[in-house]
């Protein structure tokens, strides 16, 4: 699911859904972009989570993605092609982590 | 067995309903129409008897909107009103006729047969794209000229038809023939809800009227969707080619492209027509005029 | 289990497919503005298995005089006209026990049709929207399973994650056919073009699709690939092995892959988030 922390909120980031307070006001609209300011002020405000983004991507760490590979290709992967194809996943998927920094 | 579809939500209708008509017809039932649209779209039945309530402005835009669709129009639509229903303007119930609650046990039965029978005596109306015909299509441009109003008359028919016919047989030529007349009245009814009209000359020929200034877009429109879609109407081969073997006038065999569309167009924003064969006649000159550019073509009155 | 001709009468019988309650609500919202565009719905449509195959079903009904023909939902929107749509998609129902291996299965039906889009125009094909509604529609027969024998096909699923197998092993072992043999009927009862109706059928064997052995092998790998990249879920964790012959077929080099999953990975983004926004 695309909604994070606010812990894991970082800078650049888009809201995906609008934020809005109890009561239904809507305080930071959907698109926006957040900044270390904003990021503060939810938590001032005590939001928990706000969706973001792309979101799916970044709760997930490489290694939880590899093994998870591993387990998915664990029927086919002596077929043929198969390992070849679970190896370009393998790197597309350590590549996304490498341009990324988290 | 011709099918009814009765919508009403009152047990004790659908059960006298059911008493008078049961034996006689396959009796579909639901309790609101928006549940039914689906099995009519589907299914086009006989007859829909509808248990009509004052006030419901939905039921009374999706009658409206079952009644314009060319097919689907057709289907006779006899109302059941209680007793109490005041009817304000009679233009305003989207029936094509109605019946009193109270009325019921002595005349369903013979109302039902003759909605029906009445629809299957079907007036001028193209046997394959249920479009009106020529009839119609002379009373309508006359009489917009007769009360004054300006608008613009198209004339559209299909480049290399024949050879497609040839080719695939006349089963597939009507194919055609039905999803060009879909794709005409949807584009012009989606451009212009009001006031605008279409109409099916026979063969391979169609006619449309719009306010002048959609014309052009209505008529690209309607020629960018038709070379979409005509591709699947060909064979694979003939389709990768783009071209086909058939004979031609002289018997003679001959490639042919695939299928377009010339679009001839008039309106009287500034010329003054009384009769409806002047304007026809111009429209007529413009789309033949179309036919000698090669692959589909719309030309509008410049003069 | 009942005999293989009264299974394929029962199939084929389905009247109406429901949907999930997220689509339902959008579609609502959507459909309700009366001066709603027709680009507005097909976003809706294009975006949902069911909402999709009520379309093509309508179009393609023999009522309208040329049945076999269309596979775009955009021509089909132009073809049926807004009102007709509207009415057509106003009776859409929800499944009543929202099961959350249904949601799965929406999204890797939708991360099927984004990877199919991409791998189609990568290779060159002329209609990459019909080899997409094709990937959208491949695991339709698993809707028709959960809608007609919803208690049975529960206890398949069960089974298939307690022994790891492949769902389609599973149905096979207790329907005696598999969803792509039952999507396939219900594509040929309704009339969907031959191309289409093919892909449906043998995207788990697309060594043997005569009419359009490409944009099956196509279909093939995106399902292929969207299990391996952990979208959505088909019934099972596991991915397939690639038919060589598809594997032949469709002639990408590594650099291929590694262009369509970095695309791939992209589109899901957008299209993970769609389905989210319910």
């Amino acid at each position: 699911m695309p909604k994070l922390t606010i812990s894991d909120l970082k800078p650049g980031m888009r809201l995906l859904k609008p934020v809005t307070n109890p009561s239904g006001m809507v305080l930071l609209t959907d698109g926006l972009e957040l900044t270390e300011g904003l990021i503060d002020r939810l938590r001032k405000m005590e939001i928990e989570s706000v969706f973001v983004r792309g979101g799916n991507k970044l709760t997930r760490p490489k290694d939880v993605l590899l093994s998870e590979l591993d387990y998915r290709f664990k029927k086919t992967e002596t077929e043929p092609q198969m390992a070849v194809l679970k190896r370009i996943l393998a790197d597309h998927i350590a590549g996304l982590y490498e341009d990324d920094g988290l | 067995m011709q099918t009814i579809v009765h919508i009403t939500g009152d047990q004790t209708l659908a059960g006298l309903v059911e008493k008078h008509l049961g034996e006689t017809y396959k009796l579909v039932l639901f309790c609101q129409i928006q549940s039914s649209l689906d099995y009519i779209y589907l299914s086009l039945p006989d007859l829909i008897l509808i248990d009509l309530r004052p006030g419901d402005p939905l039921v009374a835009r999706l009658l409206s909107d079952l009644k314009e669709d060319p097919i689907f129009g057709q289907v006779p639509v006899l109302a059941v009103l209680g007793d109490d229903y005041l009817i304000r303007g009679w233009e305003e119930l989207k029936c094509d006729d109605y019946l009193r609650r109270s009325l019921l046990e002595t005349d369903l039965t013979a109302r039902v047969g003759l909605c029906i029978l009445r629809a299957e005596r079907n007036v001028e109306v193209s046997p394959l794209t249920r479009l009106p015909g020529n009839i119609t299509i002379i009373k309508q441009i006359q009489s917009r000229l007769d009360r004054g109003d300006i608008f613009a008359l198209a004339y559209a028919d299909i480049d290399y038809f024949k050879p497609f016919n040839d080719k695939y047989g006349f089963s597939r030529g009507d194919e055609v023939l039905k999803m060009l007349g879909r794709l005409i009245i949807n584009i012009v009814k989606q451009r212009q809800s009001q006031k605008s009209f279409v109409g099916h000359i026979g063969g391979d020929d169609f006619v449309f009227i719009v306010e002048p200034a959609l014309a052009e877009e209505i008529a690209g429109e309607i020629i960018d969707h038709l070379e979409q879609i005509i591709p699947t109407f060909y064979d694979p081969e003939d389709r990768e080619r783009g071209t086909i073997l058939a004979r031609d006038r002289r018997g003679r065999e001959r490639t042919f492209p695939l299928i377009s569309l010339s679009i001839g167009v008039t309106d009287n924003r500034t010329k003054k027509f009384t009769h409806y064969g002047q304007m026809a006649e111009v429209a007529s000159e413009l789309k033949k005029y179309a036919k000698t550019v090669q692959g589909s073509c719309c030309r509008l009155d410049r003069r | 289990m009942m005999d293989y001709k009264t299974l394929r009468r029962e199939i084929e019988n389905i009247e109406t497919l429901p949907t999930l309650p997220s689509v339902l609500h959008k579609l609502l919202r959507v459909i309700e503005n009366p001066k709603v565009s027709l680009e507005e719905i097909g976003n809706v449509i294009s975006n949902d298995p069911v909402l999709t195959t009520r379309v093509l079903r309508a179009v393609n009904s023999p009522i309208y005089g040329f049945p076999g023909r269309i596979a775009s939902i955009n021509q089909s929107l132009v073809l049926l006209g807004v009102n007709l749509i509207r009415g057509l998609l106003l009776g859409v129902s929800v499944f009543e026990a929202m099961k959350k291996a249904l949601a799965g299965l929406w999204e890797h039906s939708v991360g099927c049709a984004t990877a199919a889009r991409i791998i189609s125009q990568k290779i060159g094909l002329k209609e990459p929207e019909e080899v997409a509604v094709a990937a959208l529609l491949h695991d339709i027969g698993k809707v028709i399973f959960s809608l007609k024998f919803p208690a049975d096909y529960e206890r398949v699923l069960e089974d298939v994650a307690q022994r790891e197998l492949f769902v389609f092993q599973g149905e096979k072992e207790f329907f005696e056919i598999n969803h792509a043999d039952a999507g396939g009927w219900i594509a040929q009862k309704w009339h969907f073009p031959p191309a289409l109706t093919e892909i449906i059928e043998y995207h788990h064997k697309p060594h043997l699709a005569r009419q359009v052995p490409v944009p099956t092998a196509v279909v093939h790998l995106s399902d292929i690939l969207v299990r391996a990249r952990g979208f959505g879920f088909a019934g099972d964790p596991f991915v397939p092995a690639i038919h060589p012959q598809a594997w032949e077929l469709l002639k990408l080099s590594e650099e291929d892959l590694e262009v369509i999953l970095r695309e791939l990975d992209d589109s899901l983004d957008v299209a993970g988030d769609f389905l989210a926004l319910g």
